[in-house]
């Protein structure tokens, strides 16, 4: 005890400080990773494209329902059968919903996998259905509807 | 002879206190304006953006005036410029529903293969920290006859529109 | 000597803080997140989510009819209670707001997860659900639409805004190229109503077939005209907002009327025809077979504000 008071070397207070050194940085560490794990996790809900995904769906139900109006009147003014004149309509807009969505670096692609469109021009009130395979990928997030199912009526 | 160690040790809890108090206050002060509460807002904020564009292209046109299929499809497509936009119904109704926000609105759409973009309400330069919602509407000839807009589609075409809404706070 | 028991006793000291104070180092990572993320998450199934029901043998969007069953509260309108989806997030719907106010309330903590368990034992948060215009709480049906405790000021709390369109009530909206009119003049239109009402009676028209210096003149219900107090009347010009309209003055084409009849006027049980007495506007459907009030009803919306805190 009196041989390490009389020390005047200061060997121990040059421990002390180290060890007071290694203490604080352990503590900014932790307080720098409990702000870290709260911005990586508030961050996750702003990445995750749920109103991208969103929009393309609910973009596709309603454009699928009015491709069919505009496919039964064009069929009474061109020649073209219902279903035909359905594809045209569809690949424009598979094609134009593309090129949108590849403007801001996401990949969409939309496929008419079948139709029963036979009702629609025969008798007004029943509706037919047509099946549309929807996949979107951001490069972090991957989202396949196939087939998203959807009744349509004229 | 040990009673210098008295005070020291005194000393030793002082300073003990001290630094624990340091590092209360520290982290107390520090959630104030941790990155997550900023993120918060940015989600707020972003939330905000697509709600309104929801609910005026879902609201049917009796509700709120014209949707915004209607308004769109009402457009002259003339760029905008600062005070000068070229779509008033949709600048009238994004005032009611953000007050005390500043927003631009940005059309893109495909004509021959490419993709064009062109400002359709502009009142200013957005912050670093604004938000962006899009959502896309369709139209196609008789929505825009029935709007009297410039768009150019035939019979048989459909035009996809993606509608930009930036919105920031100054 | 006394230099290390000085510092090992700041140690301890720290090591003490940290371990028996949560409140320095949880609240500022896992607590608070948490608290967003249950604002977030509520905001988010009470505008997008139509909510489920179901039993044994059936199951359906509308909650509202079965109360005893819900599995899920969701307060977005939906037309096809089979979808499980809503094709109108954030429209709300009335009857839903209702049931929504009327539920026990362990039933919506538990059921929208309000709480958190903590060693096993539930414990709920404090929470806030308000549905504001002009930052006052929407009144619907003598409800006040706000749930959960008031906030206690300077609480440590997350809080989420929503923008929502709110059904409020019902009006009749016509097209006016197929309102009724009388063999007296073409440019009365006429509508049925069969009493009593219940509510205000709304009538909205757009599409005019409107001349030159056409106007609405004045209304009367079973041919005695009624005074300008009896009822009011807003305007809408094509992409505008809905004004007060004075008597008289010039309407166009495209311009949407709103009248507003007080129920007194339709309290007893039969059947009452309201005239809007109209200059200039020709109405080319000529009755008897009148155009009636309830076969147009459709739902008003009016835009609002969601707004969640968690504590």
């Amino acid at each position: 005890m009196a041989g390490l008071r009389e020390n005047t070397s200061g060997q121990l207070i040059i421990l002390s400080g180290f060890v007071l050194c290694i203490s604080l940085v352990t503590l900014a560490v932790l307080v720098n990773q409990a702000m870290i794990t709260g911005f990586h996790s508030s961050n996750a809900v702003l990445e995750f494209p749920k109103q991208q995904i969103r929009d393309i769906t609910s973009q596709t139900r309603e454009s699928c329902q009015s491709m069919t109006g505009l496919a039964l009147a064009l069929n009474q003014s061109n020649n073209q059968g219902i279903e035909s004149n359905y594809h045209s309509l569809f690949s424009q807009y598979k094609q134009q919903m593309a090129i949108l969505y590849a403007g801001h670096g996401e990949e969409v692609t939309l496929s008419l996998s079948k139709m029963n469109l036979t009702s629609i021009g025969t008798n007004a009130s029943t509706g037919g259905t047509v099946w549309v395979n929807i996949t979107y990928n951001n490069g972090m997030t991957y989202y396949a509807s196939e087939p998203e199912i959807i009744e349509v009526e004229p | 002879m040990d009673d210098k160690a008295q005070l020291q040790t005194l000393e030793g809890l002082g300073a003990a206190l001290l630094i624990t108090m340091t590092v209360v206050i520290i982290t107390q002060s520090a959630t104030v304006i941790t990155p997550q509460h900023e993120m918060m807002l940015d989600v707020q904020l972003e939330q905000m953006a697509y709600d309104i564009l929801t609910l005026l292209d879902v609201a049917p046109s009796y509700v709120m005036g014209a949707n915004l299929t209607e308004c769109v499809a009402g457009w002259d497509m003339n760029q905008a410029a600062i005070k000068h936009n070229s779509l008033p119904y949709l600048d009238r109704e994004l005032s009611v529903l953000l007050p005390g926000f500043l927003y631009n609105v940005d059309m893109s759409y495909v004509r021959n293969g490419s993709l064009v973009t062109k400002n359709a309400i502009l009142n200013g330069y957005p912050t670093e920290d604004a938000v962006v919602a899009r959502r896309t509407v369709m139209l196609t000839n008789s929505t825009v006859t029935k709007a009297k807009g410039a768009w150019s589609i035939a019979s048989d075409e459909l035009q996809m529109v993606e509608v930009r809404l930036t919105v920031w706070q100054v | 000597m006394d230099f290390l028991l000085g510092v090992s006793l700041v140690l301890i000291a720290i090591g003490f803080t940290v371990q028996f104070v949560p409140g320095i180092f949880i609240s500022g990572s896992a607590g608070e997140e948490k608290l967003g993320y249950a604002a977030y998450r509520t905001s988010c199934i009470l505008t997008e989510d139509p909510g489920w029901w179901s039993n044994s043998t059936s199951s359906g969007t509308d909650w509202e009819k079965h109360t005893e069953n819900v599995q899920r509260i969701g307060l977005a309108a939906d037309d096809d209670i089979n979808s499980r989806l809503t094709e109108t997030p954030n429209m709300l719907s009335k009857e839903k707001l209702i049931k929504f106010k009327q539920l026990a309330e362990t039933e919506v903590v538990r059921k929208l997860g309000l709480f958190d368990s903590v060693k096993g034992t539930q414990m709920n948060y404090g929470y806030n659900i308000s549905f504001l215009r002009n930052d006052q709480p929407l009144v619907i049906d003598n409800y006040i639409m706000v749930r959960g405790k008031p906030l206690h000021p300077d609480q440590n709390m997350a809080k989420i805004t929503r923008v929502v369109l709110l059904e409020t009530g019902n009006f009749s909206v016509f097209d006016g190229r197929s309102l009724t009119t009388d063999y007296v003049n073409s440019s009365h239109a006429n509508i049925n109503f069969a009493g009593p009402a219940i509510e205000n009676l709304t009538i909205q028209i757009t599409n005019f077939n409107a001349g030159s210096d056409a106007m609405l003149i004045n209304a009367s219900i079973n041919g005695s005209t009624l005074s300008s107090s009896d009822y009011t009347i807003l305007r809408r010009q094509l992409y505008g907002n809905f004004s007060s309209y004075a008597s008289s003055s010039p309407l166009l084409d495209n311009d949407s009327l709103r009248i507003d009849f007080n129920k007194n006027l339709f309290s007893s049980n039969k059947s009452y025809q309201i005239r809007l007495n109209f200059h200039n506007v020709t109405f080319t459907q000529q009755g008897p077979l009148f155009s009636s009030y309830e076969d147009n009803v459709e739902k008003i919306y009016e835009h609002a504000l969601l707004v969640v805190e968690v504590w």
